[in-house]
Formats: structure tokens, C-alpha cells, sequence
């Protein structure tokens, strides 16, 4: 076994060489028409756009930094552009149940014409029917058909009166009524007088006055019949008029909607309603009708598809119920809330239907009912507009149930990927209804082919931000910080909203500059201001160390403690802090504390990850004899959570050393998680926890010697900053990949760890051995405590770790 | 309400009344809401007449009477044995209406009860300054007439000025129209169809009835020139070939009439003429005195 060989500093970054981009600007470069390296995506994106099929919608998902709005909506504006633009959608009021308006469909630009020419119907009607009213012929047939009816009222009554004016009776006016009574001399008689009559007279009299009454009462009661014929006959006169007058208007318009058998069955329904409110046309005292009457006719023009070219593609930014489905406003008319159809306003639904609507998810999924009300509409096909307060029974003010509009729309979510998946998990009608699933890439493949591709794609990005275009040194530059942001030498980042952050912050600063081009420099000041920006924090933790409220050795050596690493993201902002981690071992049960968990301050991986050590440290040294150890390891500290377990590595070599009694070199830091074959695995945030320690380090003094412990599987995610590229390339900071447990334990300690024999004896002197050793003394003491039964005469009896007593 | 400059304009504002004859029936309900806006602009007195006939009062004492329902032609039995009773009633009804009217038009106003004969009662009341107003029928309306008998007689009778209320129907008509007959009916006529055309902003038209002699007309249209020009009135005037009842409501129709003023004076009024004029015409009727 020999010591760890440090990288060479080619090897902790990899450089984009500017020789290999053959242009001079970025200027030179074509937009890039397909997303850079998202050819899967595009190629479910056509797919799920171009299969007609019900629930087939899409799932646009990708991390946070991919721009998926700019994706999408740049897919879609090419592909609508060749599709059929959708039609018009009117609502109509409907003359057979005024609750449910109805909905007809015109020809794209056609429902602006429909309602225009509604309008100048309305004002015809305005003018035209009360002047018909007015006119001469009009007011004389009415008070003909009104005379003649009168007439025959009164001839009966008249007829009576003759009657009885023949017999000597007179038939009298009374305010409620008539009644009949005896004449004399063109005067009713005087009581006294008809007293005097004989009794025959008197009879024949009341006998005929009886009868003349039972007359008078048929005559009356045959008035209400004549009443109703004259209603008859006064609306045949007015629909005669009115038809008369609307003749040529209804025929101009019949003659240009002639192909729309809805719109013609509308103003059949108008003509007769107009016939029907003929009362209300005449209005009061020549005032015209009543505007509500009129407003009925009018067209409510829902969507209207006169200025799009080619399919609608919508973009709801919130997509509440309403801006969804539409809504049904209403207005206070006396005190009262009152709606009818003009008051129906559309959704996104409405206006991309016959397109593609695009929505974020999650904003879908936080308002209430947005969600339901939306899989309800893509279930059934059909948009219903239902408004919410009515849904609940909230209120019960009256409202509308307009006819429903079938709906064809190509419904496109963006989310996260974790949304999807739980989406996909949680709700069984989504994967029913979004069956496309378009996954963008989070990283490219990094490799000279692509060099050309990313170039292609940041003069696009440059070009549409209306920025200067980039130098071959400032592509090259992006190139690496795009490897940096992958955290990965064989990727670039595909998250082109950072790249466009950088690419227009490294724009302003060449325009501060008064460069025509953004430059590598300009690149460089951009991620630099960036972190700086971000780096309040880190300055602090930094700060905290070197007055020493932290406490951290970079110098010397020490028993059973170790320099950590751990990451802290803040926003969209990660940092490395170095950590002591130390470590306690002692005779006991075979197990090893995890304070953080005790604490509660550790998390599941994190817990996991100790008791692997301590299976591996059980196996690896007790062979098939007893462990007997009761040891701790914790983050010195730690005020916050642990979680992760990329600090194993470090932990098994402060209990190893806490067991060996060997002590460990603080300047160097470890990260790396390990196995139960004491294998090194690779772990997350390499850069910034090399860094970090690398800028612990500068800040305790000069550097010499020091270095970071990794595993030799991360050595391709390094992208170090050039300071700690320098300093690795004076040789005053290493990095060292590591494989096994052997490897850092020698790096550490400086000493041969010692490989086991074929009996697993491992070799004398060696570190393990000692390690060994001291497990068995431990291993003896617990057996002859076990055996002997003799107490331990030291030692807190109160102590839980106490696990002398066996 | 009367304005200030209408005020100064009637000198004799005080002493004249305006009478108008009211029975509760729907003709002379409407009779009395025009007779409350006269009396609002000319600053004069409302007197609602009611007569109580003698007639309704003697039937309602024979055992045998009966009143038929105009609603339903359902028959009950005339109350006489609370004749007072009912009169009481009926007035309280009547006095609600009248202070209702009245009082939306600020107006003074008095109800006069009379028993008799109507037309008898009413011209004791009338005098010479008064304006009559009456409906053009009363309950006789349900008779079939649409011009009552009443409204006639006081018409040719009444000692001053009467107007026959219509309720105008809502048609583009703008003109008074006056009937012109002998020169002597000239002054008052003209001076009432003025008044009438400027209260109701409308235009003056006048038709003229042949006369015997052309002394007689060219005498008239001296007159008329000159009132029109003392009253600054302009007016549209046309010549009747015979003043029959077919080109009169002809020459109305042409004019678009609002209302008609004609003369007791003049011979027409008291002809069989008049009479079915008046029934085929459904505008307010003005009788200068």
C-alpha cells in the first residue's frame, strides 16, 4: 500500500480550448432551431402534439434552472403557424329557455362580422319598429280592431238597453256596474209612484227587469272571450307590420348567413320575439324600447379568432377556475344581482380551443378547484362554465347554464419533476389524461462534437437577450462554467435560463466596459459578482473559523479528530465549510453512537451510513471473534442538521484513529462515503467542499501541504476555481483520489495500514494490527469480565455508555 | 306649477276657476289631472263637481234592483236600506283621488257635491270665466258611446270656455288645429287655440269652414292675420271645401292633430255634424265661448 498520488492540476479541470472554436464571434454563429442536446424531448413534444387522441397532453418537466416556458413556446409557435385557425364562438340568447344560452360556432373572423351585423339589426329595430307604431295607418287599423271589438261588447249591452228603453225601464250606470229600474217621462220612477202601480204592472215589470238582468249578465260574462280574440288580433297586426318593416333587413342578413343554418335559426327566433314584445318596441310615449329588450339580440362574441394566424397557442399565467372555464359575472340592478349572456366571459379553455394551452402545474395545482375543474373539462370534452360560488352553494342568486363548447385542445404542463411523480403517484386520473411525458435533459454530453452546438446555442441565447455577441474566449469560458454548473467534466449544464443569467450579466459589464463583444473576462466578472453577491454567508462561516468561534485545525496532527466537509445550499447558492469531526472508542457492546442521530440532528442516510462503518470496522477487525466497542462519533459544532452520507469516509477514520490511538493530519480534509468492504464511493458537492477547505486553509496562513482527501470516482466531476488550480499546480494544496478506506488512512497517518494475511492477521506494526489489537484487548476485558463476574471498580455507574458490566 | 310670467299674463287668474266635472270613472279621472295642470298654470281654483243623479238614487229604492257586476256580470242586490251610508263612502273615495291629483300639482282645489240632474247642477255651478273640463264620457263608456250626452250638452252649453279631455295616444302629432267658422268667432277662438298651441309648444294650423259670402271670409282671414300677429303666433292655414265631418278628420289626419279648438258660436257645434265628429275623434276638444 502507498500513499495517494495527488492530481495534476489538468486533471482537476478541464479546459475548453479556444483553438477549438473556429469563429471569431458569436455573431458569425446560426441560431440554434432545436433546443442544444434536447432532441428526445422535441422528438416526444412532436408527438405529443400531433397525435389527436384524447389524453394525450403533455408533461413538460425538467429541473428549475431549464426555461421550459421559452422551449415550449417556441415548439409550439413554429408548429401553430402551419395548423387551421379555430373558429369563432358566439353565445346567443335563447328565446326558449332564457337560462341557457346557447352557443354557435362561426368561421374564424366571421363572429366580428355575426355581431356587427346584429348591431346594425338592432338599431333598425330601434328606429324602424316604433316608427311603424307611430304611423298612421298602423294607429288606425288598431283603433279599428279596437272599435270593432268595443263594438261588439257594447251592442249586446246595447241591445238591452233598446230592449228595456222599449219596455219602460231604464238600464243606469253605476260605478261598478249597471242596473235596470222603471222610466216615466225620460225619468227613472219614483219608488211612491210605482207603488201605485197595479200589481200586474208591477209584475210584468220586475218579470221583464229580471229577465233584461239575466241578459245583462250573459252580455258581460262573454266580454272577457272578445278580450282575448282582440289580443289575437292585435298581435296578427303587429307581426304584419313588424314583418312588413323587418322584410328587407332579416332577408339581407338571412342572404349573408345563409350557410350557418345556427345563425338563421337565431334571427327566426329574433324576428318572432320582436313580434312577441311588439308592446314593449311601441314603448312608452314614443320612447323606443327598452334597451334590455334590445340588448337580447345582440351577439356576445366569446372568442374571437379574427387576428390569429393558424392555431391559438395561450399561455395562462393564472390559472385559477375562472381563467380557466370562464366565468358568469353579474351586475346589481335594483339592489339585486342579476347576469344574462352578454355577461359570459371566456377561459383559457375558450381561447386556446382548437390549440394548445400551456400552463405551470404547480400554479394549477395551488388554486382551488383549478385542478379538478380542469380534468373535468379534458375528461368530458366539453367546457361547461360553472362558477365556483355556485358549485359550493355559496350563493343562490340566479345564474346561467350556458350551453356547453366542445372542446379540442392540446393541453401542455410544465413542472418539475417532482410533481410529475407524484402527480403520477397520487392521482389516478392524470396519467389518463397526460400520457405524454417530456422529459428535458438536465446535462449534455461534453465532448469536442458539441463544442460547435454550444456555441450555436449561446450566440441564439445572446442574439434573443440583445446582447453583444461573445469572443471565442468568452464561448470557451461558458463552456467551463457550464461543466462547473454540471459539476461534472464530461457534461454541460443544460439549464439555459442560468447560462442566460450569466451570458446577460457578463453583457453588462462588457457594455460598462464599452466592448462591442462580451470577453472571457466579462464572463469571469459575471460568475465572480454572482458568487460574491451570494456570499454573505460563506464569508461568515469563514470569518467564524479563523477567530476560532468555529474550531478547526489546519496544522499538525491529532488523536481521533478529522477535517470534514459539508455543503450548504442557500437559494441558488452552495458553499463548502470544513467540519471537525472527532470521535470516542472504549470497550462495550459492539456499537458505535451516532450523537447527531441521538440528538435527533442526523438524518435516515446519515444513521444508515454509520452503522455501515461500524459493520465494516466489526467485520474488518473482529474477524469471527468478538467486538466488543462502544464508541461515538460527532460533528463538532453541528448546530443544525446531518444528513448524507458523504462524511463516512471521514467518521471511520477518527473512530480508527480514536482506536488505534493514532493520530490524524489536520491539514488535510476527507469527504467520501464508504462501503461495508471499506470501499470509497463517490459523493455530491466536490467542488465546493474542496474549496471550501482550500479557502479554510488560505485564510489560516500559508499553504503548504495541504489537500482534500477524495474519492478517485469523483476526480471527473472536478471544475476547481483557478486560485486552487494554482495552488495545486505549485503543489502547495493536493488532491488526492482515494480508493479505499487503506488509501486515506495512509494519507492521514502517514503509516502502512497493513494488509491481512491469509488468517485476516494483519501485518505487525501496521495500523490496522494496532487497530486490531486494541479491539481484542477490548474483546478480553469484556470476556474475563463476563467469566470473572468481577465488577469494574472505575467508572460512572450512571453512564448509559458504560458497558463494562457484562 | 303656474310660472310668474304665466301669472302676469292673467289678469283675471284670481277670479277664474277651473270646474271639472267627476264622477270616479276613468274618463274623468283623466279629465281631472288635465283640469289640475290647467288650474297649476293658470293659477286658478279647482272645483271637482260630483253629482249625485237621481236617478241612481231612486232605482237603488225599489225592492226588485239588482247591480250587475262589470267584471264578472255577477248580480247582488242594490243597498238602499244605507243609501247615506254608501254616499259617505263614495265621497271619501272621491276625496282621496281628488287631494292625490290636487296636491301633486300644488294646486287649490274644493269638491262640490250636488244632487239632481247633472247637466242642471253643473251650469249653475259654471260662470262665465270658468273653464269646464269634462271627460268625453262618463260610465256610459261601457255603453258603447264615446261621446257622452253630458259632455255634449255642456259643450253647447256651458257659459264659458269647456274643454273634452282625451288622453292623447303616443303618435308624432304637433299641431293645434283650429276649426275657423263666422268672423265674429274669430277673436275667442283664436285667442284659445293660441293659448293651447303655446302650452303645448306645438304648431298652429287652422281650417277654414266655407262661408256664404266672400265679404264674410276675406273679413275672417283680416281677423285671424291680425290676432295671430298681436299674439306672435305664425299658423298653417287650409281652406275646407265643405265643412262635413269625412274632410274634417280628414284635414286632422293631414295635420297631424293634437287637439281641436272650435267655437259655441259658430253653427257647427250645435249640428248633427259636431256630434259625429266628436265621436270619431279621439283628440282633447276646446269650446271657445
Amino acid at each position: 500500500m502507498v500513499n495517494p498520488k495527488s492530481l495534476g492540476a489538468d486533471e482537476v479541470y478541464r479546459q475548453c480550448p479556444v483553438e477549438d472554436l473556429d469563429f471569431d464571434t458569436t455573431e458569425s454563429l446560426e441560431d440554434l432551431t432545436t433546443p442544444c442536446g434536447q432532441e428526445r424531448v422535441v422528438e416526444a413534444l412532436q408527438f405529443g402534439t400531433g397525435i389527436r387522441n384524447a389524453g394525450f397532453n403533455l408533461f413538460l418537466l425538467g429541473s428549475r434552472g431549464a426555461d421550459r416556458h421559452q422551449l415550449i413556446k417556441r415548439f409550439l409557435g413554429d408548429r401553430a403557424v402551419g395548423e387551421s385557425t379555430p373558429p369563432d364562438w358566439c353565445y346567443l340568447y335563447n328565446f326558449e329557455t332564457d337560462d341557457s344560452p346557447r352557443a354557435i360556432s362561426l368561421e374564424a373572423g366571421h363572429g366580428r362580422k355575426f355581431r356587427a351585423d346584429m348591431d346594425q339589426f338592432i338599431e333598425e329595430l330601434r328606429t324602424s319598429v316604433p316608427a311603424v307604431f307611430e304611423s298612421e295607418e298602423y294607429q288606425s287599423r288598431m283603433q279599428e280592431l279596437q272599435e270593432e271589438v268595443e263594438q261588439r261588447q257594447q251592442k249586446g249591452i246595447g241591445a238591452i238597453e233598446k230592449e228595456a228603453n222599449e219596455n219602460g225601464i231604464a238600464l243606469i250606470s253605476t260605478p261598478t256596474g249597471f242596473t235596470l229600474a222603471p222610466l216615466r217621462d225620460g225619468e227613472v220612477m219614483d219608488p211612491e209612484e210605482y207603488e201605485k202601480l197595479p200589481d200586474k204592472k208591477r209584475r210584468q215589470i220586475e218579470e221583464k227587469v229580471a229577465e233584461l238582468q239575466k241578459k245583462l249578465q250573459q252580455a258581460i260574462q262573454g266580454i272577457p272571450r272578445m278580450r282575448k280574440e282582440l289580443r289575437k288580433r292585435v298581435r296578427s297586426l303587429n307581426e304584419e307590420m313588424i314583418l312588413f318593416t323587418l322584410k328587407g333587413p332579416i332577408s339581407d342578413i338571412k342572404e349573408r348567413w345563409s350557410h350557418v343554418p345556427d345563425v338563421i335559426a337565431h334571427i327566426d327566433a329574433v324576428r318572432d320575439d320582436v313580434v312577441e314584445n311588439a308592446d314593449a318596441f311601441r314603448g312608452e310615449r314614443g320612447g323606443g324600447p327598452p334597451e334590455e329588450l334590445l340588448d337580447r339580440y345582440r351577439v356576445n362574441l366569446l372568442v374571437d379568432n379574427a387576428a390569429v394566424s393558424g392555431a391559438p397557442v395561450i399561455y395562462e399565467d393564472l390559472p385559477n377556475h375562472h381563467h380557466l372555464v370562464g366565468r358568469i359575472e353579474h351586475q346589481v340592478r335594483n339592489g339585486a344581482l342579476s347576469t344574462d349572456f352578454s355577461l359570459i366571459r371566456p377561459g383559457a379553455l375558450h381561447r386556446a380551443n382548437g390549440g394548445y394551452l400551456i400552463l405551470d402545474a404547480r400554479r394549477v395545482l395551488t388554486h382551488p378547484m383549478a385542478w379538478e375543474s380542469l380534468k373535468r373539462v379534458l375528461f368530458s370534452g366539453e367546457i361547461r362554465i360553472e362558477s365556483l360560488e355556485r358549485l359550493y352553494g355559496l350563493v343562490s342568486t340566479t345564474s346561467l347554464q350556458p350551453e356547453r363548447i366542445p372542446l379540442s385542445v392540446k393541453v401542455i404542463l410544465l413542472g418539475e419533476r417532482t410533481l410529475y411523480y407524484l402527480l403520477a403517484h397520487y392521482d389516478p386520473d392524470f396519467l389518463e389524461l397526460f400520457k405524454v411525458e417530456a422529459d428535458l435533459e438536465d446535462e449534455l454530453e461534453r465532448s469536442d462534437d458539441n463544442y460547435p452546438l454550444y456555441a450555436r446555442m449561446l450566440a441564439t441565447v445572446a442574439r434573443r437577450a440583445e446582447l453583444q455577441p461573445l469572443d471565442r474566449g468568452a464561448v470557451a469560458r461558458m463552456i467551463e462554467h457550464a461543466s462547473r454548473l454540471a459539476g461534472d467534466q464530461q457534461k454541460l449544464t443544460a439549464n439555459d435560463r442560468i447560462l442566460r443569467d450569466v451570458l446577460m450579466e457578463a453583457g453588462y459589464w462588457a457594455g460598462e466596459d464599452k466592448s462591442p463583444v462580451i470577453e472571457a473576462g466579462h464572463v469571469q466578472r459575471a460568475i465572480k459578482e454572482r458568487r460574491e453577491r451570494a456570499g454573505r454567508m460563506r464569508r461568515r462561516s469563514l470569518e467564524q473559523i479563523r477567530r476560532g468561534t468555529v474550531l478547526l485545525a489546519t496544522e499538525g496532527e491529532r488523536l481521533a479528530q478529522v477535517n470534514g466537509l459539508s455543503v450548504i445550499q442557500l437559494g441558488g447558492f452552495s458553499f463548502g465549510r470544513p467540519m471537525r469531526i472527532t470521535a470516542t472508542a472504549r470497550p462495550g457492546r459492539g456499537q458505535v453512537v451516532d450523537i447527531e442521530r441521538e440528538a435527533d440532528l442526523g438524518g435516515p442516510i446519515h444513521s444508515k451510513s454509520v452503522l455501515i462503518l461500524s459493520r465494516f470496522i466489526g467485520s474488518r477487525y473482529a474477524g469471527e471473534g468478538e467486538l466488543s466497542l462502544s464508541a461515538s462519533i460527532a460533528f463538532e459544532q453541528s448546530y443544525g442538521g446531518i444528513e448524507g452520507d458523504s462524511a463516512s469516509l471521514a467518521e471511520t477514520c477518527a473512530l480508527l484513529s480514536a482506536i488505534a490511538k493514532v493520530p490524524l493530519k489536520q491539514s488535510l480534509a476527507v469527504t467520501g462515503s464508504i462501503n461495508q468492504h471499506g470501499e470509497v464511493q463517490a459523493i455530491g458537492g466536490v467542488n465546493e467542499k474542496v474549496e471550501g477547505f482550500f479557502d479554510v486553509c488560505r485564510e489560516a496562513g500559508s499553504l503548504a501541504g495541504h489537500g482534500v482527501l477524495v474519492p478517485a470516482s469523483n476526480v471527473d466531476n472536478l471544475m476547481l476555481e483557478r486560485e486552487v488550480r494554482d495552488a495545486v499546480e505549485a503543489g502547495t494544496f493536493n488532491i488526492y483520489p482515494v480508493t479505499t478506506v487503506d488509501e486515506a488512512i495512509a494519507a492521514l497517518t502517514g503509516t502502512i495500514p497493513g494488509e491481512p494475511d491469509e488468517q485476516g492477521v494483519f501485518a505487525p506494526d501496521s495500523f490496522n494490527r494496532r487497530v486490531a489489537d486494541r479491539l481484542s484487548t477490548f474483546a478480553d476485558r469484556a470476556a474475563r469480565r463476563r467469566h470473572g463476574g468481577k465488577r469494574k471498580e472505575t467508572g460512572n455507574r450512571d453512564d448509559p455508555d458504560n458497558d463494562d458490566e457484562l | 306649477m303656474m310660472s310668474s310670467e304665466d301669472r302676469e299674463k292673467s289678469p283675471n287668474a284670481q277670479q277664474r276657476r277651473i270646474v271639472v266635472l267627476f264622477d270616479a270613472s276613468p274618463p274623468s279621472l283623466q279629465a281631472l289631472s288635465a283640469a289640475r295642470d290647467l288650474a297649476a298654470r293658470l293659477n286658478a281654483e279647482l272645483h271637482a263637481i260630483y253629482v249625485e243623479e237621481t236617478d241612481l238614487l231612486r232605482s237603488s229604492a225599489f225592492d226588485f234592483a239588482r247591480e250587475i257586476s262589470i267584471l264578472s256580470g255577477s248580480s247582488r242586490p242594490l243597498q238602499s236600506d244605507d243609501g247615506a251610508g254608501n254616499l259617505r263612502r263614495h265621497l271619501r273615495r272621491l276625496r282621496a283621488v281628488l287631494d292625490e291629483v290636487a296636491d301633486a300639482g300644488q294646486v287649490r282645489y274644493r269638491l262640490l257635491v250636488r244632487r239632481g240632474e247633472v247637466v242642471r247642477e253643473v251650469l249653475d255651478i259654471a260662470g262665465p270665466d270658468d273653464v269646464l273640463v269634462l271627460g268625453r264620457v262618463g260610465w256610459g263608456a261601457r255603453l258603447g258611446r264615446s261621446i257622452g250626452s253630458t259632455s255634449l250638452m255642456l259643450a253647447r252649453q256651458a257659459p264659458g270656455s269647456v274643454l273634452i279631455w282625451s288622453e292623447p295616444v303616443a303618435t308624432r302629432a304637433s299641431r293645434v288645429v283650429m276649426l275657423a267658422e263666422a268672423p265674429e268667432t274669430v277673436p275667442a277662438c283664436l285667442a284659445l287655440a293660441c293659448d293651447r298651441a303655446r302650452v303645448r309648444g306645438s304648431d298652429l294650423s287652422i281650417l277654414l269652414c266655407p262661408l256664404p259670402d266672400a265679404h264674410a271670409a276675406s273679413e275672417r282671414e283680416r281677423l285671424i292675420e291680425r290676432h295671430l300677429a298681436s299674439f306672435g303666433i305664425r299658423a298653417h292655414m287650409q281652406e275646407l271645401p265643405v265643412a262635413n265631418t269625412a274632410n274634417v278628420l280628414q284635414a286632422l289626419g293631414r295635420e297631424r292633430a293634437v287637439e281641436l279648438v272650435v267655437s259655441r258660436r259658430g253653427g257647427l257645434l250645435d249640428s248633427p255634424v259636431a256630434e259625429r265628429l266628436l265621436e270619431r275623434i279621439r283628440l282633447p276638444v276646446s269650446v271657445a265661448a
